[in-house]
């Protein structure tokens, strides 16, 4: 589930994996552009973030004396904050945050609904409908809503921005895994498995659930995009990362009140910034996408 | 007969769900310690008063029965008290409601005849240059940011061009609110029969939609996109179109018809995402709906409004699935065949 909760799912035909595998190799031949281009943008955000800080010399903490909103010119790039600060090099540090944070929450979002899933579609059913149930109700709130409320709830950090987003994003994988498992566990390889007589947790971590995977890895980089998004979206409201650290969100809310006084420059680089991404991790969805069409 | 046994089902289906939400925002409220007593008596009483106060308010209760008397207050339509603005929360909400639904409703309705028009032209003239200027149009609306776009959009149409209005809530600062009807300044300034005031409303109005409708119409245009692309592939178009029946019939009377499911689908799906937006449009423009409301009176660590926001939110949106799973039986007749 993205922050756009694009998860009602209209047209899905899906592939089954067995299907998907045999033409992979002729795919590679030739990426589709948007995936290059997706790949591409995110390459050039590592290679900013790493040269930027040290080529202009000021850390995204340092103030500049003197040097209170000055618009973008040859020694300020991108202009500097009400603090004297050098937006270029905070926009190249706030990358570090936002991609850390929205591929931890993603990752550890994955790890959870793998678990739960898995032990949904193998458990009792008492315990497979608690599960599906918690998984309900947290789809049933916005999950924008949801996330700010929890990171509202506890005192603000990037750990507690994680697994907000974290558990607003699992019940898609774990609805999937256990589908997934429901569907797998009844076949000849899993008797077969059972016949050897390998523990139940080695079957399911290591037969049944792999087939997930194909599943899954589609929904990943679209919900990264999401990701990113409500960490922008977190920070902006107060709820995410907090200052003095250079995070996009934060440093557009930051620019907030400049707005109508004409200081475009506070905001406009950070989120034109957050918006280069997420389109990135888009393209790179697209770009999956039509691999998977070609099969 | 059967629509009405469905829906009874479907309901009971959704209590479960709503009871869940309940317990999820009561016990996230729980793990701020103590903030109710401490927030109504200040930090520096004496620890005595402190647990007279805890007493009084019920918190010396265990867990279970201070949820139990969560939902009994909430039963009573009792929502707590904000201790920001002094008002019971219910009183709040009722002067606040009308303008996120007035945002809300006004950019539903432009939303979805914007995206199913985009999504059929795309589709439609597929690989043409408008197909991808509308794929443009729907990947970087899905990748700005609400609140960005927001504050660019004030910067160009207010700061340099001066067409819009400051972003300074709904009416301006001279203006004086139309009597009280509907709540919805549109509405109530119409029938006060005031076109100045109605100008005024429809001016403040014009940004945060805009902003709002771009922004939310741009998933649903790549699911129009979708699904209209299967229905064109499909052998019924074809046959149509084998049959000499000219494009813009076969498009208009044949797969239009067809994508109207879909697109009840999307009514339900559109109502999270503005719910979701209306958060950061609220922040930005100053509008004074519930959405800020929660948001200001987080960053004071006031919890009641947001528990009653968090809450409203939510049972509206199960509401609308509600609605939706509902009409949806009554349209399709597969469905109908599914559940029997």
């Amino acid at each position: 589930m993205t922050i756009l909760d694009d998860s009602v799912s209209v047209a899905a035909p899906v592939e089954t994996p067995a299907a998907a595998a045999p033409s992979r190799r002729k795919a590679r031949r030739k990426w589709p552009l948007s995936l290059v281009v997706g790949i591409g943008i995110i390459i050039a955000w590592v290679a900013i973030t790493l040269v930027v800080p040290p080529l202009m010399g000021r850390s995204a903490t340092d103030v500049v004396y003197g040097a209170k909103l000055l618009a973008p010119s040859m020694d300020y790039p991108f202009g500097t904050d009400a603090l004297g600060r050098d937006i270029l090099v905070r926009v190249a540090v706030g990358f570090r945050y936002d991609i850390m944070v929205a591929m931890s929450s993603v990752f550890l979002a994955t790890v959870m609904g793998l678990v739960l899933g898995a032990i949904a579609g193998t458990s009792p059913e008492w315990l497979d409908n608690l599960i599906m149930g918690v998984t309900d109700v947290i789809s049933a709130f916005p999950s924008f809503v949801l996330a700010l409320a929890m990171a509202a709830a506890f005192s603000p950090s990037p750990i507690i921005l994680i697994i907000s987003i974290a558990v607003v994003f699992m019940p898609y994988y774990a609805r999937t895994t256990r589908a997934v498992i429901m569907t797998e566990k009844g076949k000849p390889y899993a008797d077969a498995a059972r016949a050897m007589g390998f523990s139940a947790p080695r079957i399911v971590f290591l037969h049944l659930l792999p087939n997930s995977v194909p599943y899954i890895m589609t929904l990943i980089a679209t919900d990264v995009s999401g990701a990113i998004m409500v960490t922008a979206g977190l920070s902006f409201l107060g709820f995410g990362v907090q200052p003095p650290n250079a995070e996009w969100g934060l440093m557009i809310s930051e620019g907030n009140s400049f707005i109508i006084s004409g200081e475009w420059w506070v905001s406009f680089f950070p989120g034109a910034a957050v918006m280069s991404l997420i389109s990135a991790f888009l393209l790179i969805d697209l770009g999956i996408r039509r691999i998977q069409q070609k099969f | 007969m059967a629509v009405l046994t469905y829906a009874l089902r479907r309901l009971a289906w959704t209590i479960p769900t709503l009871v869940g939400a309940l317990v999820v925002i009561f016990f996230l409220t729980q793990a701020v310690p103590g903030n109710a007593a401490l927030a109504r008596v200040g930090l520096s009483v004496d620890p005595e008063t402190i647990a007279a106060v805890k007493a009084s308010m019920g918190l010396d209760q265990p867990v279970i029965v201070q949820f139990w008397m969560y939902v009994q207050n909430i039963l009573q339509g009792d929502l707590g008290h904000s201790w920001k603005t002094g008002n019971a929360v219910t009183f709040d909400l009722a002067q606040r409601i009308p303008a996120t639904i007035e945002l809300a409703l006004i950019t539903l309705v432009i939303t979805i005849p914007f995206a199913v028009t985009l999504g059929v032209i795309a589709a439609t003239w597929a690989g043409s240059w408008i197909d991808k200027a509308i794929q443009t149009y729907a990947l970087l609306g899905m990748g700005i940011p609400l609140f960005w776009l927001a504050m660019m959009s004030i910067f160009v149409f207010y700061f340099l061009l001066g067409w819009a209005p400051p972003p300074s809530g709904r009416i301006g600062i001279l203006d004086i609110a139309p009597p009280y009807v509907t709540g919805l300044y549109t509405i109530d300034s119409l029938l006060a029969g005031n076109l100045q005031l109605f100008g005024s409303v429809v001016w403040r109005l014009m940004l945060p939609v805009i902003c709002l409708t771009l922004v939310s119409a741009a998933p649903l245009v790549v699911m129009i996109y979708n699904v209209m692309g299967v229905q064109l592939r499909s052998d019924h178009i074809r046959a149509a179109t084998a049959a000499g029946i000219p494009r813009g019939q076969v498009v208009g009377r044949f797969a239009l018809k067809n994508i109207m499911i879909p697109v009840l689908t999307m009514t339900a799906h559109l109502t999270r995402l503005l719910l979701g937006g209306a958060i950061l449009v609220e922040t930005v423009f100053a509008w004074p709906g519930i959405a800020r409301y929660a948001v200001e009176s987080m960053q004071v660590a006031d919890l009641a409004p947001l528990q009653a926001v968090v809450l409203i939110i939510t049972a509206f949106t199960l509401a609308v699935n509600l609605i939706v799973d509902i009409a949806y039986f009554w349209i399709d007749p597969r469905v109908k065949v599914a559940a029997a």
